[in-house]
This record gives structure tokens, sequence and C-alpha cells, in this order.
């Protein structure tokens, strides 16, 4: 069973069309979900948890269509935490043992431990690094098996970032948990990633594993000339200045003449939505 | 459910939350002015749209979609939510009601029919503001709320000052409402049939009234859910 299964799916709103977006997640990995500002992130997240009605297109969570019950196996942090300011971590709790079947509140406390969360404070007054810890405290608290992360770490510090990741990372260490996390913080994701989504302008460019991508694509500099010598299928994007041309190139597509250095996830985003 | 309940009643849990409805009932006992008790169904009333409003600036409405509630427990939460401020402003009203005594109210008739009136605010106003704001938000569905209620104010205003004038007939389906009432003539005047309600056995107005409110709280709520089936977030 896959945790997470989207064919065809398509939204359109004036002005921007989402789609036509298809990705597997399996379980036991962790997906990136990787788009600029705009580019379709949430909107695809959104219509996964049923917060909007895609036009078209099928989405199975954890092997079913999207249902309230199927919610209590599914922990979401989205860019807003989402709780109400006068409330303190103990009450959040308490409510949320209300709401969740599984909730376990020791699992809660000691994340709230953890993360040097304290509980009778209220949730207005916690800075946006506590205020994640917070959310992400309460979506590790109820046996949830996928995580869906939206732009957890926007504004946090490298420090807090680095600890949210390695939080991650353990999730997925049981087999049938898994973990879709969108960021336009590409590092971050490279760190932790098995699977590289890649969104631009509402447009699925590719979903492949990350591994894969970093084999498959190489870095080339050269000139101008050398690059229009190489078939237009081997360039996935580039960019040229008066000092040469940069490119993203399939490594089998490229003689071996050339030196095509490593390349980063971020790299093979930004020169390939450049390209588009 | 008992999740969102108990939220909302968290929310609820404040000083100022305790403290209005409170001053509102002393006021009104030592001062014998029943009109000060209804001024708690009005708060009691407004208390849980304002909520709406604070759970969309706080987001929680979004965090809501990711727990595991359906549209319809959310909507069925927030009615019974009002229901329950109801009964509770039912309690300190008639509590107030009972410390005025008979200076205010001849008998315990009309104290019943008097209360059951001024509940009218903390049933009526979740009502009409529901629909709008599972529909529309809470935030667009105030303005809209109150875009409607200046021009019903100011029709209301204008048809008492020119009872001819041609938008007098936009009080016709509450006329032929009150005139259904057993007793009043089909041909009475507005004014005339209102009289000929309040003239009525004061139990049959209570009865009436509540049979009203039951009937408008389940129109509210279908459109209610209706509304909420089509948001997106």
């Amino acid at each position: 069973m896959n945790a997470i299964e989207i064919n065809n799916l398509t939204k359109e709103y004036k002005g921007f069309t989402l789609g036509p977006i298809s990705l597997t997640l399996p379980q036991g990995c962790i997906l990136g979900l990787i788009g600029e500002n705009g580019a379709g992130k949430t909107t695809t997240i959104k219509a996964m948890l049923d917060m909007n009605r895609p036009d078209t297109g099928t989405i199975r969570l954890l092997g079913s269509e999207i249902s309230a019950e199927q919610r209590n196996e599914i922990g979401v942090v989205l860019d807003e935490v989402g709780l109400p300011e006068h409330l303190n971590a103990k009450q959040i709790g308490r409510i949320m043992k209300n709401s969740f079947a599984n909730w376990q509140s020791d699992v809660y406390a000691d994340y709230l431990k953890k993360f040097s969360l304290p509980d009778n404070k209220k949730f207005k007054t916690f800075s946006k690094g506590m205020k994640m810890k917070l959310g992400l405290a309460i979506a590790l608290s109820h046996q949830a098996k996928l995580l869906i992360l939206d732009e957890p770490t926007a504004g946090l510090d490298p420090l807090v970032r680095e600890e949210l990741l390695e939080i991650l990372n353990d999730f997925t260490r049981t087999d049938d948990h898994a973990i879709l996390i969108s960021s336009h913080i590409v590092s971050d994701l490279e760190k932790i990633c098995d699977y590289i989504a890649f969104i631009h302008k509402g447009k699925m460019m590719l979903c492949e594993e990350k591994d894969r991508l970093l084999e498959q694509y190489g870095f080339l500099q050269t000139t101008e000339e050398n690059l229009n010598a190489l078939e237009p299928d081997a360039v996935k994007g580039k960019k040229i200045t008066k000092y040469g041309a940069e490119a993203i190139v399939d490594r089998a597509l490229v003689p071996a003449t050339f030196d095509v250095r490593p390349v980063t996830i971020e790299e093979l985003f930004v020169y390939m939505a450049k390209g588009e | 459910m008992k999740g969102l309940l108990c939220k909302d009643f968290y929310q609820l849990c404040n000083p100022v939350g305790y403290l209005v409805p409170a001053l509102l009932l002393l006021a009104g006992v030592i001062l014998k002015m029943p009109y000060l008790l209804s001024f708690i169904a009005v708060y009691l009333g407004a208390l849980p749209i304002g909520m709406l409003q604070n759970d969309e600036i706080s987001r929680w409405d979004i965090r809501l979609m990711t727990m595991p509630f359906s549209r319809r427990t959310i909507v069925a939460e927030k009615y019974l939510f009002s229901l329950l401020l109801a009964l509770i402003a039912a309690l300190l009203i008639g509590c107030g009601v009972l410390f005025c005594g008979s200076a205010v109210f001849p008998d315990r008739a009309s104290a019943a029919a008097w209360l059951t009136g001024a509940l009218m605010p903390c049933i009526m106003m979740p009502v009409l503001c529901y629909p709008l704001s599972f529909r529309f938000g809470a935030r667009k569905a105030n303005m809209l709320f109150m875009v409607l209620m200046i021009l019903f104010a100011g029709v209301f205003s204008a048809s008492i000052s020119f009872p001819d004038a041609v938008f007098v007939p936009l009080y016709y389906p509450i006329i032929a409402l009150i005139k259904f009432f057993p007793g009043v003539r089909a041909d009475a005047s507005a004014v005339a049939a209102l009289n000929k309600v309040l003239e009525l056995e004061k139990s049959r107005i209570i009865l009436y009234t509540l049979a009203g409110y039951a009937i408008l709280t389940i129109l509210s709520w279908l459109l209610a859910n209706r509304g909420f089936r089509k948001r997106s977030f």
C-alpha cells in the first residue's frame, strides 16, 4: 500500500491552473515537494486533505480516499499552525485528546519536554519556532502513519531546523510511516528526502527518487557553442552569461569528454524551472 | 465533537466571559430592569459568532479540516454550542426574573413568556449568521449580516413612518404568519394582528415561540451544512 497516490489531479482558479499532478509516495519514505512561492504546493496539499475539491483526478491516502476517520492516522502541520491563541499547550493537549482516537498524552508530554515548550503559557506568546514545534508535537502524538508538512521549516533558525529534520528522519524508521514535506528551502529537503517532486507554475516537472536524480543529472559549465552542439534532449535547463554557459544535463546523453560535475537538487530545480 | 466543545468552552472561560453576564444580571436585578437581563441573551448570542471570527484569524478553521471531524460534525458542534449558551442564558435570565419578582412581572406566566422572547437574540443571531459564516467565512458573513440588518432597520423605520409606502409588502409574509394564529382575523392590520397574538394564553405564546425557534434552527442548520459542503479553504 502506498502512503499517497495522486493521479491526474487538476484544480483551476482564476489566473492559475494546477495540474495535472500525479505522484506516488511509498510507505517508509519521505517525499519532498519543491516549488517556488505560488507554485501550487499548498493547493496540492489542501486537495489531499479535502480542503478544496479538485476538478479532476483521484487522491488516495493510506490506501483509501480521505475521510474524517482516516485523519486520525494523518498528522498535518501547515505553514500556519492554527491553534487558538488564548489557550496553552496543556489545554490544547486536552482538546486533541478528545479529538483524536489514538491520542497519546504521555507522548505529547514527552515532546513538550523535548522541545522545551511551556505547558502553561498561552500560544500567542510562543515564537514562530515554538509554534511549529507544538504543531509537530501534536502531529506526532496520535500514532499517525503519514505526516504532511507544509513549509514546516520556513522562518526557523538553523538549529531548530536541524532538530526538526532529525525528528522527521526518526519518524520514518518505522516501516509503515511516510512523510510528505513541502518547502522552497531545498537544502533541508535534500538532507532527508527519498523522493523529490518539482512543481513549477502549477505543473509537475518531475517526481523521482532523489538518488536517481543525482545520478542521472549533472552540472556542466562550458561555452555556448559547445552547449548548442549537444543533443537537445540532453539539456534540461541552461543559463547563458557573457562568461559562458551553465546547464543541467542528462549524463547519459553527454559525451564523456565533457566535465560534468555532481548537481544539487537546488540547482536541478532552479535550472529546470528557468528552462521552462 | 467532544474536542470541539472542549475548545469552545475553554475559550469561553476567561474573565470577560464571566464578568459581562454577571454584571448584567446584577444590574438587572438591583435596578429591577428586565431589559438589562435581556442583554445577557444578546451577549451570549453574539459570542459564538465572535468566536468564529477568532477561529478564522487564528486559522483554527483550517486546522479543523486536518482533524478527524467531518464538515457535518463541525457545523453540528457550533449549533450545539449555541444551544448550550442559550440554556445558560435562560438559566441566568430566569434567575434574574425570579429575583425581580412580582415588582416587574405580574405572574409567572408573563415572566415565562417574557423570558422566551428575551432569548430571541441568543437563538436568532447564530441561526441567521451561521449559514452565511459557514458558506462565506465569518468575516465576510459578519459584513453581510450588518448590511442586511442596516437595510432591515431602515426599511422597518421607514415603513412605520410611511405605512402606505411601496415596501410595506416586504412585511406581508410576517403578517400572513401572524394571521395564522387562532382568533386573528384574516383582514386584520399588522398591529391589530400582533395585539391579538399578545392576548393569547401565555403558554401558547411560549409554545409557538419555541416551535418557531426550533423550525428556524433546523432550517438554518440545513442551510449551513449545504453551504459548508461547498466551501473551499
